[in-house]
């Protein structure tokens, strides 16, 4: 059994890395991401699960960082939006304006960096199961519709080109 | 965020977990003696997004120790039942439903709403899984937070109680201290523990349910009603199913709890064979039997009523 | 000037690397090591007696360095055109929300929880939960000291009630027109009020320095008017003040006044050497800063038989809450644009800004133009039915065109859009000559409507921009304004302006991001979509001005006039010898001859701004000239209505404006797309909902609901050029536009679809469903 109190330090791998915090059992993973690690990337829209401002990917999966203690993490691999290197998910709402004021940005590129790994084919009714998890204030959606599609273009174009093992986001 | 502090626990078993519920409790109550402002008792956690917000919003929600349930492999389980709880005993009387050892299929309450989702096993359950809140949170909101949880809504139950589905959980064992067994493996009838709420008894940590084979088969209806878009909580959430006498339904969103009962089923079952008049007469009788809906924020009572009696007549055509 | 070059191109935003690379820090992105933290207890009653704030148990708890109440600062008030809001309430809770105490300690954590153990004790009086109640005969005074406020001199506030502005427009003659008028419809409309909910929260962080300098990052659409305002309420002189505006994540109008600054400050203050942070949780966000004014209206409207207006009577009363913040000059800018975009010849309108119980109001994106097009559009849609009359007819009819005049009696000049052009555009992407009303096989229900809208900024008379342009090794030049980002992307704009001016590739044109009131050229404020317009000019100006710099300076080293040089693609040449000529980057920060002999210097381009020929309003008729620019466009819906169970859609939509000059395509549609996905949020779902309290029930997005992904409809957006002939090349503002006409053109189609007037907002399914079986029982 494991057992975490009181001030402790915490190791995580985040976006590759190795890390160590001294934190508390009781902070949520977004906290600790921004406030420990320096990793401001996630945002706090609301704390309370409800914009997506916060979303991480754990082993993969997108996850509200606000809705998780940073200590179920241990032994996870953790990505953050950091953590992406020209994914072509980022280029793509860069060029299709999928984002204005960007600060829901984070948080809707890492849900959709999962949603096309998971239906590379385009498909609405899994964008719309997806990508209602975030919310935008500023766009009304409509740079960030044209944004998956790009997307998923450029991937396929690479799937095509390249064996599929390589294409590691 | 947890403004107090709290100490995190992760046990690998059922066992123990309610040993290391029980131990901090018993520390808990002790240091709650200490203090006049009493001491939190522990709690199971799961997918937390009821602890998290709760905790953060709310300075009556104490919060002491968490032990969490998802390294619990029953609690983890899906598809066939866990061995390790062939032998679980009735709690209390060997309750209705499907007997044991009938073809039956097992959820684990550790899973995240958007396993069952995605699962093919039983789709009435897939469905009402995709109800409760977005993709995103149901990645991590479990089955056992949903059917435990504080809130009105706890949609996962609605299909389980349609079904007469088996609850199995864990409890501290009696004398622990004294030698005696560290927990106890226990199965019970849902409907016949759920009134209004699961009511579980101190330390109890949820496993899963078990529901028949032939439930999972039946044919199903499904409503979700809410205030505007699909994100949000139900003013209505109807789960369906037909069955062997006729149909059986639960009803949530519209009352400050999840509902169904032996006469809203009667009435429905006479419903499915009925027409015309006799039809909508039953059909209004299923939904008086589980009451008045509520008013709130998100709706009056006369519109959750219209509702529910325009569900009913969607479910009655897709069951009969 | 000959053909433009960059203007009209759609390249990349310049922050799109940060904004999609996670790396764009924001105020709160900005918390150095050694921060204190304060959090604030709210109050829970919309309007009671403070009995009691004990703030010792939190004093004594972990980490605490301080807890603070209204008694703190006795005498201090805050406010935006009229200082009445205390830092903490004093005395008196005014609404569900209120800061009643705060608490100041080393971490977040330890500040939360010590704030649970202040216990403050009230009693609870009985809330004024709208304007009408306000208005009543005997209604509470909810500000005794209404008379004694600070305030500047447009703001008219009637002591002794709870009027804390009342503007009048009295045009013509409307009561002889009513007299005579063959028809006459009279409708009342209104709407709760709601949030802004931008993405990211308020926060603040404040440091007073040893150096007696006080410094205040915040997510402020305003760094200059913060400063301003907090000079006023904490009596400092200004230039002991900094404020810093990194990019903002989202205002929408609510980041426009002063909000968390005055209390991080006071705060501070309490803590010399140490940064203090005051952050919102969503929670507080929603409904202790403020929010948008909801509003009550009546409008009459006297009609010949023809459809042609005669005159209009409309009264506006602006649901302000507890403050009045902005919402004193959002009930102006209302009664300055109250007839909406028509020929009206004859006017009677009164806006009134009220106060209640309900949590206070500031701009917000549209600035009373949402509201009072509502009523005004709504009242149309009746005469349109009272006369038979298809609803966009009646609406060409009326169009207002250069040369008509304003509610105020300000003429329309030739620069004024084209509204007819506007509307047929609209029409056309919805296929409105093919039927408006269609029933579906499935029982459903199609229907289209259409809503016309017009704003001009409401800005004071002397709204200005600054800008400096300079210029580094490489020859690119770096624009500063005081203009903050707040989603807009007006920074691609302005560099488009500037990559125009200069005939610079817009890559080798960068523009600072965050507004710092130490260094920043001044700059009225972020809003009133006036920031291209008027910091483009600005712009325009600080690029011409180093134009004529780097001539003066090449023409030595070129022997040549001046007037002989051209500037275009990094170089300065002679305009009939372009291969002669030299590179910017060998003259912007002087010229050196090759014996080392150096002239000229940094280049400094120095550009400015400020508003033309407006004037004040009369106080008795509402005449004169408030206006500077008026943008003007239709907006249309189609949408779907299940009549079993109300439920509703919005399928498609469109909007046709006229912007003057589209500068940068991609981010004009994007700002005309988010304005119209907020409009539908704001017609069918957002408002608060209040208990019998008026404590407010939905504060948290979990309960507000905003469209989310899949909700959004297909969006037709199409641009009309009637050039603004003072704007940059001929643009005008389109930031808040496109959100005014959609509550409008919603309800339409949605009272067609249910066949009954939709008066209020928002137009939930219930409300539909209860409105149709009243309708036929
Ligand atoms: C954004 C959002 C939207 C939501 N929308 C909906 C909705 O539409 N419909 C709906 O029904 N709900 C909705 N919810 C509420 C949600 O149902 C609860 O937060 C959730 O069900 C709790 O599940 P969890 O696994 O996260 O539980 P936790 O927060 O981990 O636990 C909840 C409670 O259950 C107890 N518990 C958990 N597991 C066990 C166990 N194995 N044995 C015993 N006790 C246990 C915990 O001790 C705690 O008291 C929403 C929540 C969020 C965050
Ligand atoms: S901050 Fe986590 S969902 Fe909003
Ligand atoms: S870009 Fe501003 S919230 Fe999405």
């Amino acid at each position: 059994m494991t057992e975490r109190k009181g001030p402790y330090e915490l190791r995580l791998r985040v976006n590759g890395e190795e890390r160590a915090a001294l934190t508390r059992p009781a902070e949520t993973l977004l906290r600790l991401l921004r406030e420990r690690l320096g990793l401001t990337g996630p945002k706090c829209g609301c704390e309370n699960g409800d914009c997506g401002a916060c979303t991480v990917l754990i082993d993969g999966v997108p996850t509200k960082s606000c809705m998780v203690l940073a200590v179920e993490c241990e032994g996870r691999e953790l990505t953050t939006i950091e953590g992406l290197r020209d994914h072509p998910v980022q280029r793509a709402f860069s060029a299709e304006n999928g984002f204005q004021c960007g600060f829901c940005t984070p948080g809707m590129i890492m849900n959709a960096v999962a949603l096309v790994r998971a239906h590379p084919e385009p498909n609405e009714e899994a964008d719309r199961n997806w990508m209602g998890s975030n919310l935008c204030r500023c766009t009304g959606y409509e740079g960030i519709r044209r944004a998956l599609a790009a997307a998923r273009a450029e991937l396929a174009a690479r799937a095509g080109l390249m064996p599929r093992a390589k294409e590691r986001p | 965020m947890i403004p107090g502090d709290v100490v995190y626990l992760k046990p690998e078993s059922a066992e123990e977990a309610v040993e290391a519920w029980s131990l901090a409790n018993a520390a808990s109550a002790a240091a709650g003696a200490a203090s006049a402002r009493g001491a939190a008792s522990p709690r199971y956690l799961a997918g937390g997004t009821e602890i998290l917000t709760t905790a953060r919003r709310s300075a009556a929600y104490a919060v002491g120790a968490l032990v969490d349930v998802k390294a619990v492999p029953e609690a983890k389980a899906a598809g066939a039942l866990p061995d390790s709880l062939a032998g679980a005993a009735w709690l209390g009387e060997a309750a209705g439903g499907a007997p044991y050892g009938a073809d039956g299929l097992y959820f684990g309450a550790a899973l995240p709403l958007a396993e069952l989702e995605d699962g093919p096993l039983f789709p009435l359950l897939s469905n009402a899984a995709r109800g409760v809140a977005d993709r995103t949170t149901r990645n991590r909101l479990s089955l056992g937070g949903n059917v435990a949880g504080q809130l009105p809504y706890r949609e996962a139950v609605l299909p389980l109680l349609a079904a007469g589905a088996l609850g199995y959980s864990a409890l501290p064992g009696d004398a622990p201290a004294a030698g005696g067994a560290k927990l106890r493996l226990v199965r019970w009838g849902l409907r016949s523990r759920f009134d209004k709420r699961l009511a579980l008894l101190p330390g109890e940590l949820l496993l899963g349910f078990w529901v028949p084979k032939a439930a999972t088969e039946a044919r199903a209806a499904y409503v979700r009603k809410t205030r505007t878009g699909p994100i949000d909580y139900p003013l209505i959430t109807l789960c369906a199913l037909r069955t062997r006498s006729g149909a059986a339904w639960a009803l949530g969103g519209a009352f400050p709890y999840p509902a169904r009962s032996d006469e809203a089923d009667g009435a429905l079952s006479e419903a499915l064979s009925a027409s015309g008049d006799a039809r909508a007469g039953a059909l209004g009788r299923a939904a008086a039997a589980l009451g008045e809906p509520r008013s709130d924020q998100r709706a009056g009572a006369e519109y959750r009523a219209a509702l529910i009696a325009l569900a009913l007549e969607t479910v009655a055509e897709e069951l009969a | 000037m000959d053909h433009a070059r960059y203007l009209g191109g759609s390249p990349e935003r310049t922050d799109a690397p940060a904004k999609t690379g996670g790396a764009l820090r924001y105020t709160d992105d900005r918390v150095r090591p050694g921060t204190l933290h304060a959090a604030l207890l709210y109050s829970p009653y919309a309007h009671a007696r403070i009995a009691s704030v004990d703030l010792s148990r939190a004093e004594a708890a972990p980490g605490v360095r301080g807890a603070f109440s209204g008694a703190d600062w006795p005498d201090t008030l805050i406010g935006l055109y009229m200082g009445d809001k205390p830092p903490l309430a004093r005395e008196t809770v005014r609404y569900y929300g209120e800061p009643v105490a705060a608490v100041v300690a080393d971490s977040e954590a330890e500040t939360l929880a010590a704030i649970r153990l202040v216990e403050a004790s009230f009693e609870a009086l009985p809330p004024l939960a709208s304007p009408r109640d306000s208005l009543a005969p005997g209604a509470a005074v909810l500000h005794p000291g209404l008379g004694s406020y600070r305030r500047i001199p447009a703001i008219l506030p009637e002591p002794g009630t709870n009027v804390a502005n009342r503007t009048r427009i009295r045009k013509g003659d409307p009561e002889e027109a009513f007299a005579r008028a063959p028809v006459v419809v009279s409708g009342s409309f209104s709407f709760p009020p709601g949030d802004h909910a931008a993405m990211e929260p308020r926060v603040a962080i404040a440091e007073y320095g040893l150096d007696g300098r006080l410094t205040v990052t915040s997510s402020t659409q305003s760094p200059f008017g913060v400063r301003t305002l907090l000079a006023k309420g904490l009596g400092l002189p200004e230039r002991r003040i900094r404020v810093i505006a990194p990019p903002v994540g989202g205002g929408f109008g609510g980041k426009a006044g002063i909000q968390l600054e005055p209390l991080a400050c006071l705060l501070a203050m309490r803590f010399p050497g140490r940064p203090v942070r005051l952050a919102n949780a969503r929670e507080a966000d929603m409904v202790s800063s403020p929010g948008r004014p909801g509003l009550e209206s009546t409008v009459r409207i006297a009609a010949e038989r023809d459809g042609a207006i005669l005159a209009m009577d409309i009264e506006l009363l602006f649901d302000s809450g507890a403050y009045a913040d902005y919402a004193v000059n959002v009930s102006r800018a209302a009664a300055v644009a109250c007839t909406g975009p028509y020929k009206v010849p004859n006017v009677k309108a009164d806006a009134l800004c009220v106060y209640t119980n309900h949590p206070f109001a500031t701009a917000f994106r549209g600035f009373g133009h949402i509201e009072l097009s509502y009523a005004t559009e709504r009242a149309l849609d009746l005469l349109a039915d009272e006369l038979g009359m298809d609803p966009a007819a009646l609406r060409e009819k009326n169009a207002a065109q250069p040369g008509h005049t304003t509610p105020t009696g300000a003429v329309l000049d030739p620069n004024t859009g084209d509204l007819p052009a506007c509307i047929a555009l609209v029409k056309e992407r919805l296929g409105w000559d093919e039927g408006r009303r269609r029933l579906m096989p499935d029982g459903k229900v199609r229907a289209k409507g259409l809503a016309c809208f017009w704003k001009a900024p409401a800005i004071p008379t002397f709204t200005d921009a600054g800008a400096t342009l300079a210029f580094a090794e490489d020859g690119s030049a770096v624009l500063t304004t005081g203009v903050v980002e707040i989603g807009q992307g007006c920074f691609d704009g302005l560099r488009l302006i500037v990559a125009e001016a200069l005939r610079m590739d817009p890559s080798m044109v960068r523009v600072e991001p965050e507004a710092d009131t130490d260094r920043s050229p001044h700059d009225w404020t972020t809003a009133a979509s006036r920031s291209l317009f008027m910091a483009g000019r600005a712009a325009l100006g600080a690029a011409e001005d180093a134009v004529a710099q780097l001539k003066r300076v090449a023409s030595a080293p070129l022997r040549c006039p001046e007037e002989d040089l051209e500037i275009g693609d990094g170089r300065i040449y002679l305009r009939d010898d372009p291969a002669h000529g030299l590179p910017i980057s060998a003259v912007a920060l002087g010229y050196v001859y090759e014996n080392g002999n150096a002239i000229g210097g940094p280049i400094i381009g120095r550009g400015r701004y400020i508003a033309r020929g407006l004037s004040g309003m009369d106080p008795e008729s509402g005449e004169g000239r408030p206006g500077l620019e008026w943008t003007m466009g239709a907006e249309g819906v189609e949408l779907e209505l299940d009549p079993r169970d109300g439920s509703c859609r919005v399928l498609r939509s469109a909007c046709a404006m006229d912007v003057g000059k589209v500068i940068h395509p991609a981010l004009a549609r994007g700002q005309l797309v988010g304005a119209m996905a907020m409009g539908i949020g704001y017609a069918t779902r957002e408002a608060f909902s209040f208990d019998s309290r008026q404590g407010v029930q939905n504060a948290s997005l979990r309960d507000y609901k905003l469209l989310r992904y899949g909700e959004d409809p297909e969006y037709f957006v199409d641009f009309v050029e009637t050039p603004q002939g003072d704007g940059p090349y001929g643009a005008r503002g389109l930031g808040e536009q496109g959100i005014i006409g959609m509550p409008g053109a919603i309800a339409q189609a949605a009272s067609l679809a249910a066949g009954v007037q939709l008066c209020e907002l928002p137009i939930t399914p219930e409300y539909l469903w209860t409105s149709m079986r009243k309708e036929r029982p």
